[in-house]
């Protein structure tokens, strides 16, 4: 039975309709990374990959996560369907983890195609020259997990969550990791840079304010050990309190209560 | 078997549910009251949509809120009329029974049997989003029934059904009673109930007045004054006649016809067909104002 809430799950967010938009976007991607590097001709493609990613494709990655996210459990309740699936013999929090799995699958879909639209415009061909690639994607795969299960753990606590999971990642996940001291450690997209291992932007050869901006948002001190150990420890307890949660609390249709 | 013993639902300061013992046995029982009478409230407890605040909800021995064990033996077939409406009613129905355990191809030919059943076969394959209410409720119905549960709930399930459909979705109920299954079906409507079952409780705010026999109700209700209104082109000739019967207590006349009250309603029935047809009086309207629940709470409760 878990087989078929991942897969209907998965196909009910992969829909084409949700696909068309994320398809745009990584059309959209790979135009403005042309348009980059046509101004910033003398960039290396590394760096202006770096820079791009760190600008782009890591802004996306919770935007993307915070959408698919709702969709979980949030979606269900304001659509009143939620009453079909927590009537069905199935294991609360089996229910809500395989749900929260595939549509973390489809945000790495989705941002991985994002991914590698921007690396085919800096390296040409399909891309897959691109060194910081893979790294790349196992922080896409990592991010994936650790914003769907927080976003996730916030629906599960807070009412109409897609808000807060918006305000967080525009407005935290941008300005926290360029701030100073060590408070850039209390967000994600710190740790998800030091997986990703990607190098600093060389601002002395150019590349203006965005490369300094992109710095600042990409780069930081902290070896990938520790961004796998806070990714892991963060992944497991938000899917654990979540799941703890879902199991104990009602969870009914919006504005259906007497 | 249900039982609820002392169950009490409170939203903040607002009692939904208040202190309900009750035990319901197979056949069909109706949950009878007006809207915000409690009925949601108990089928959500009794779903395990909902913990009670105070006392115990059992669904055959165990404690329905988010149990797997108990969600195999109950279908439950939601008030709401919410559904994925880019999926096809075969789709939805077929996608419950995955969601119940069944593998596809078990689960395709038991949407099919079930479709058949609620009579949307021919339909089934179109989208959700282009049905009409009726269709909704048949759809619904399937689904709650697609893994064949003992138990069976249904939420004011005649709502929107045509004359044709509320009746071949009676007959169906009394079919699955005949199957030995527990239904509990909620209803404002007294008459919808009547053509349901005659075993019922009856739910006024939060409270249950009476469970048992309809009879009991009806009992209550013929013990005071009945009202009837009369429609007619001739209220003062339909007034001398109707205020020389010993039954009738008083009689108010007004431009359309008049009101009046008794306290034998079959024998006042009985005389007024004579009138009608012998005289030749009119009669373009006929409505009891003291069939419908509100009447007979007013009763109970003695407001």
């Amino acid at each position: 039975m878990t087989s078929y809430v991942f897969t209907n799950a998965f196909m009910e967010y992969f829909r084409m309709k949700r696909l068309f938009v994320w398809i745009l976007v990584a059309i959209g991607m790979y135009l403005a990374a042309h348009a980059y590097l046509r101004v910033a001709g003398s960039d290396s493609p590394g760096d202006s990959y770096s820079m791009l990613s760190s600008l782009l494709l890591f802004r996306l990655l919770p935007l993307a996560s915070a959408i698919f996210s709702s969709a979980v459990l949030s979606q269900e309740i304001e659509q009143k369907t939620i009453v079909y699936l927590l009537t069905r013999p199935i294991p609360r929090p089996q229910f809500l983890i395989t749900r929260t799995l595939a549509s973390s699958l489809v945000v790495v879909i989705m941002i991985g195609l994002s991914t590698l639209a921007l690396s085919a415009a800096v390296y040409g061909g399909f891309g897959l020259k691109n060194p910081y690639l893979w790294h790349d994607m196992v922080a896409i795969v990592v991010g994936a997990l650790a914003y769907g299960t927080l976003f996730v753990l916030v629906s599960l606590i807070v009412n109409r969550a897609m808000i807060v999971c918006l305000l967080f990642a525009f407005a935290w996940e941008t300005s926290v990791p360029s701030m100073g001291g060590s408070i850039y450690l209390l967000s994600i997209s710190s740790y998800l840079t030091a997986i990703a291992q990607r190098p600093s932007i060389d601002t002395s050869t150019g590349g203006g304010p965005l490369s300094a901006i992109a710095n600042a948002l990409g780069t930081n001190t902290l070896p990938a050990d520790t961004g796998w150990a806070v990714m892991i420890g963060l992944i497991l307890i938000c899917g654990g309190v979540g799941a703890w949660w879902f199991k104990n609390n009602e969870y009914l249709p919006r504005e259906d209560a007497e | 078997m249900i039982t609820l013993e002392n169950a009490s639902r409170w939203y903040g300061q607002v009692i939904g549910l208040n202190d309900v013992t009750c035990k319901i046995e197979p056949g069909v029982t109706a949950l009878l009251g007006m809207n915000g009478a409690g009925k949601s409230t108990m089928l959500r407890l009794i779903t395990g949509q909902m913990k009670p605040t105070t006392g115990e909800v059992l669904v055959d021995g165990l404690a329905p809120f988010a149990n797997p064990e108990v969600y195999k033996k109950l279908g439950y077939c939601p008030e709401i009329d919410n559904f994925y409406e880019h999926r096809t009613g075969r789709q939805f129905v077929q996608m419950m029974g995955r969601f119940a355990g069944y593998d596809a191809k078990e689960a395709a030919s038991r949407t099919e049997q079930m479709l058949v059943l609620v009579g949307m076969a021919d339909r089934a394959d179109k989208k959700i989003a282009g049905y009409s209410k009726g269709m909704r409720q048949r759809i619904k119905l399937a689904q709650a029934m697609i893994h064949d549960p003992a138990i069976i709930l249904l939420d004011e399930p005649l709502n929107g059904l045509d004359p044709m459909g509320r009746r071949d979705y009676i007959n169906l109920l009394h079919y699955l009673a005949q199957q030995g299954k527990t239904i509990l079906v909620s209803s404002h409507i007294l008459f919808e109930v009547e053509q349901m079952t005659s075993s019922i409780l009856l739910l006024h705010r939060g409270r249950l007045l009476a469970t048992g026999h309809l009879r009991v109700i009806r009992e209550l209700i013929d013990k005071h004054p009945h009202k009837v209104r009369l429609e007619t082109t001739e209220p003062r000739k339909w007034a001398e006649r109707i205020i020389a019967m010993p039954f009738v207590l008083s009689v108010k006349m007004d431009r359309g016809g008049l009101e009046l009250q008794t306290r034998e309603p079959n024998s006042f029935y009985d005389a007024l067909e004579p009138i009608a047809v012998g005289e030749g009086l009119p009669i373009t309207g006929f409505s009891s104002p003291d069939n419908n629940l509100e009447s007979i709470f007013h009763y109970l409760v003695n407001e």
